[in-house]
């Protein structure tokens, strides 16, 4: 009776998941729907600092900015962070917060692009965006030469071109010349649009890399993008993997500590804030669902993104899974020769990696072991958690094996098997059936765990929701989709692993039956 | 050449000598029982001569070649020895008909329809074929070890080593064990055992080794160590598990734990009921009947009692001895139904030994 309701009631989740997801398809696919025109004149909600007093104010996360906003408006009356640009205009939309800082590029595109928020008329404080080189790039004074011979108009259409609502027009030149000074290795951001960004089909885009590549065409240099999370865009060009890195990054005494800048544009810190009310209807969070789904999924192919995302988190987690496994197995057998500086050595990994948050295993590996090596970054994440997920599964085989009764391997041993062949046909089985569940568990985990490879650079699904979020400044959508995913591909892989297991069980059962 | 030669055989563990010094050989065909207290390396012995122990010293030659060499390939001499454990160590993940089979295919290369063949055939001769297709657990202890024994045999071993396999049985479950055993004994098998069990020992064995302190102390048929053991040692051991010994004392004589060990006495034997029955009546009333009384008046007499098994648990003799004391308490007058109850289980059998009586009882 238990089975039977537990049963039932999978079927009823499965059902309802799968019609949940059903219908967000077909809405989003046969559902066409105009866009609608950005008007230009507004009015801000607020207009002075005075009006800001007791309103909440919003900023990314450690963006120190706080005191010189209180020197103008004494009267906060809270200040709350968030992680991304689109993240704050989705508080500032939906009512969460008053206004929000952000820099002039952000707060041209969304002025653009929403009617219902508009640019506080003050600006805060004055900024210069600039690319970052190396330290060791010697090349930088051509590039600054030929940067000041670029007319400051063609830059100014460049900036207007990316900070526009027509995406249409958001097309990147091609590099059609023939590259004799060489080849270039740029570290763009993937989701800092407008300045630096990537489309479904992995394109780079945004004014930060139009504008390289205009120097480079001027120069006659290659550009190779490598499209990265922000995060990782100055440490990228620390360890030598690109020369330059682009993503809006604005000039710092402390970043010129580690990177010589190419100031290539004047910015400001601003505040954005709603428009007047009379401009229509405010954003709703469930609102419009349809068009977040297509704007989610349709537009610009995004579910190619997605896709991708998908398969890399597959590929990650599959690969890293069974590589991990056979390493357990290695392990296992190593340890079996009873050596006590083996047992010892594979005692203190364990203990190393059980001690080390996983993410900084993936940058120590990335950013220093494979610094200067060209190996691929998913690679690196497949090592990464190869390395993290092999401990815990000789963990969990070991454990099982000690639990078996010495008497059978007596019994095996007393029988004419080899210690080795003991092991393997009558130990392991039995232990199995001890191990496999609780490793199916972990590796439902390390499922789960691999959404931090987007800190190595690795476009998988969670990092695929991040960059179409940073598209469509929509949280709701991308965010349950991901989350969709994520459940049915730990389900679906816990199942198959089962399903092949049992196979394999029953092969064997007969083939010792006969 | 003989199947089995030990010579001088010794193990040491860091804190014990289970073995000091032992050295035996076994013919084709003999049945050898290696019996002795507890702690005196039996099971170490036998575990020795598969190498599941290693020695520290010495050799063990089967067939001739010597086992603890280290260049012997341990695998095939294994195949030569059966071992029968005390907790049987029938692959768990297995059928019982796997149990056999699969050993046949991965070591001696048989195809998979000899080795079936082969296991139907030990099977029967165990009388399990009804539980081939089962799994271990779901077989009663002496099953279980049954199965031990077939899967053993279908290796085709020239000598069988049990190794207790009768201890972890439930009382009622090992007299199945015992007649597979005794059957075996009487195909020829040839077989080595350590065990407890005297009656089995007995009736099955061509010698007997007793062990004790690490060290073959006594060797002989069973008649010899059982009948007439000429060391000091054998005989308090085969005293000890053939035969029950009571010493009463006059302060704070336990008569509720006199009568209990000498039920668990009886157990121990597989002492039928009746048989059984008759021995703790007689015992009860000559207790009250006659010593009780004679303890009150007299501090600091005592008088012990003993029990013994005559053949297969047939009869049994109990003897008083109170040769530490200069009277006679079962003079004494008994009440007349206390008397006709002694009478009505026993006879008197005349006292070998002055200050001795010996009654018999039968069923």
């Amino acid at each position: 009776m238990g089975v039977m309701i537990l049963k039932k009631s999978r079927f009823y989740v499965f059902t309802a998941a799968w019609l949940v997801l059903a219908v967000l398809f077909l809405t989003a696919s046969v559902t066409v729907m105009a866009e609608g025109e950005a008007t230009a004149e507004r009015t801000p909600e607020y207009a002075s600092f005075e009006e800001l007093n007791g309103k909440t104010i919003s900023m990314l996360t450690g963006a120190p900015f706080e005191s010189l906003i209180s020197s103008k408006v004494p009267d906060v009356k809270e200040y709350t962070y968030y992680t991304s640009p689109s993240e704050l205009l989705m508080a500032l939309r939906t009512g969460k917060t008053d206004a929000f800082l952000n820099n002039t590029a952000i707060a041209d595109l969304y002025v653009n692009q929403y009617d219902d928020v508009a640019l506080f008329p003050e600006p805060l404080k004055e900024a210069v965006f600039g690319c970052g080189f190396s330290k060791n790039y010697k090349n930088l004074p051509e590039w600054e030469r030929a940067l000041a011979e670029i007319p400051a108009d063609d830059i100014e259409a460049v900036w207007n071109k990316w900070t526009s609502a027509d995406e249409s027009k958001k097309i990147m030149p091609k590099q059609t010349w023939k590259g004799k000074a060489g080849k270039i290795r740029v570290a763009v951001g993937d989701s800092m649009q407008p300045a630096a960004y990537i489309n479904a089909a992995g394109d780079v885009l945004g004014f930060e890399p139009e504008i390289l590549l205009m120097i480079a065409k001027k120069l006659d240099y290659k550009v190779e993008f490598i499209p990265m999370e922000f995060a990782a865009l100055i440490a990228s060009v620390e360890s030598g993997k690109a020369d330059v890195c682009a993503g809006s990054l604005i000039i710092t005494e402390e970043r010129q500590k580690v990177l010589n800048f190419l100031p290539y544009h004047e910015t400001a810190f601003v505040l954005i804030v709603r428009a007047e009310k009379s401009s229509g209807e405010g954003y709703s969070l469930f609102g419009g669902i349809t068009d977040k789904l297509r704007d989610t999924l349709i537009t610009d192919g995004r579910y190619r993104l997605i896709l991708s995302g998908m398969g890399t988190t597959v590929l990650v987690s599959l690969l890293s899974g069974v590589l991990g496994l056979l390493a357990a197995f290695g392990m296992v057998s190593l340890n079996r020769m009873k050596r006590r500086w083996i047992s010892r050595l594979i005692a203190a990994y364990c203990r190393v990696i059980a001690g080390l948050p996983v993410v900084v295993i993936l940058m120590l590996l990335y950013y220093v072991v494979f610094a200067s090596s060209d190996i691929s970054s998913t690679l690196v994440a497949v090592i990464g958690f190869t390395m993290i997920f092999a401990p815990k599964a000789y963990a969990l085989i070991s454990n099982a094996v000690d639990a078996i009764d010495r008497g059978q391997m007596e019994g095996a041993l007393a029988l004419g098997y080899t210690e080795k062949r003991a092991f393997r046909r009558i130990i392991l089985p039995q232990a199995r059936k001890i191990y496999f569940p609780l490793l199916k568990t972990q590796f439902s985990l390390l499922i789960k765990e691999t959404s931090v490879v987007g800190y190595i650079t690795v476009t998988d699904l969670t990092r695929a929701g991040d960059i179409i979020r940073g598209h469509t400044l929509e949280a709701f959508v991308p965010l349950l989709l991901i989350a969709l995913i994520y459940f049915f591909l730990t389900w679906g892989m816990a199942t198959a692993i089962e399903a092949g297991s049992r196979t394999v069980e029953k092969y064997m059962e007969k083939r010792t039956d006969k | 050449m003989s199947i089995l030669e030990i010579k001088n055989l010794r193990k040491e563990f860091e804190n014990a000598v289970p073995l000091k010094n032992v050295s035996f050989t076994v013919e084709k065909g003999d049945v050898i029982s290696l019996i002795g207290p507890s702690g005196t390396g039996k099971s170490t012995l036998i575990r020795c001569i598969n190498r599941l122990e290693t020695p520290t010293s010495g050799e063990i030659l089967i067939d001739g070649v010597n086992i603890c060499a280290s260049d012997t390939d341990l695998s095939a001499l294994r195949r030569k020895v059966g071992m029968v454990f005390q907790s049987f160590n029938l692959f768990g993940h297995m059928t019982i008909l796997q149990n056999i089979v699969v050993p046949q295919i991965d070591l001696l290369g048989k195809s998979a329809e000899e080795a079936r063949e082969e296991a139907f055939r030990q099977l029967r001769r165990v009388g399990l074929e009804g539980k081939a297709k089962n799994r271990p657990d779901e077989l009663s202890g002496g099953q279980k070890q049954r199965a031990a024994i077939a899967r053993a045999l279908a290796m085709q071993p020239e000598i069988m080593l049990f190794d207790e396999p009768t201890s972890a049985l439930d009382p009622t479950m090992v007299s199945e064990v015992k007649n597979v055993m005794r059957s075996l004994a009487g195909e020829g098998m040839t077989m080595l055992i350590v065990t407890h069990e005297m009656q089995l020992a007995r009736d099955i064995s061509s010698r007997i080794l007793f062990l004790s302190d690490g060290e073959i102390c006594e060797e002989g048929t069973p008649e010899q160590i059982f009948e007439r053991p000429q060391k000091e040692q054998t005989r308090q051991f085969v005293m000890k598990v053939t035969s029950w010994q009571w010493n009463t004392k006059s302060d704070g004589t336990d008569f509720f734990g006199m009568m209990g060990s000498l039920e668990d006495f009886c157990r121990s034997r597989f002492m039928n009921r009746r048989l059984m029955n008759s021995c703790e009546i007689v015992l009860e009333e000559l207790y009250t009947g006659c010593l009780k009384p004679c303890i009150d008046e007299n501090d600091g007499m005592s008088v012990t009692f003993s029990l013994e098994t005559i053949g297969d648990n047939e009869s049994v003799t109990l003897t008083a001895d109170y040769t530490s004391i200069d009277f006679d308490p079962f003079e004494r007058e008994m009440d007349d139904v206390s008397k006709a109850i002694i009478k009505s289980k026993s006879h008197l059998l005349p006292a070998d030994e002055k200050n001795r009586r010996k009654w018999e009882i039968i069923i």
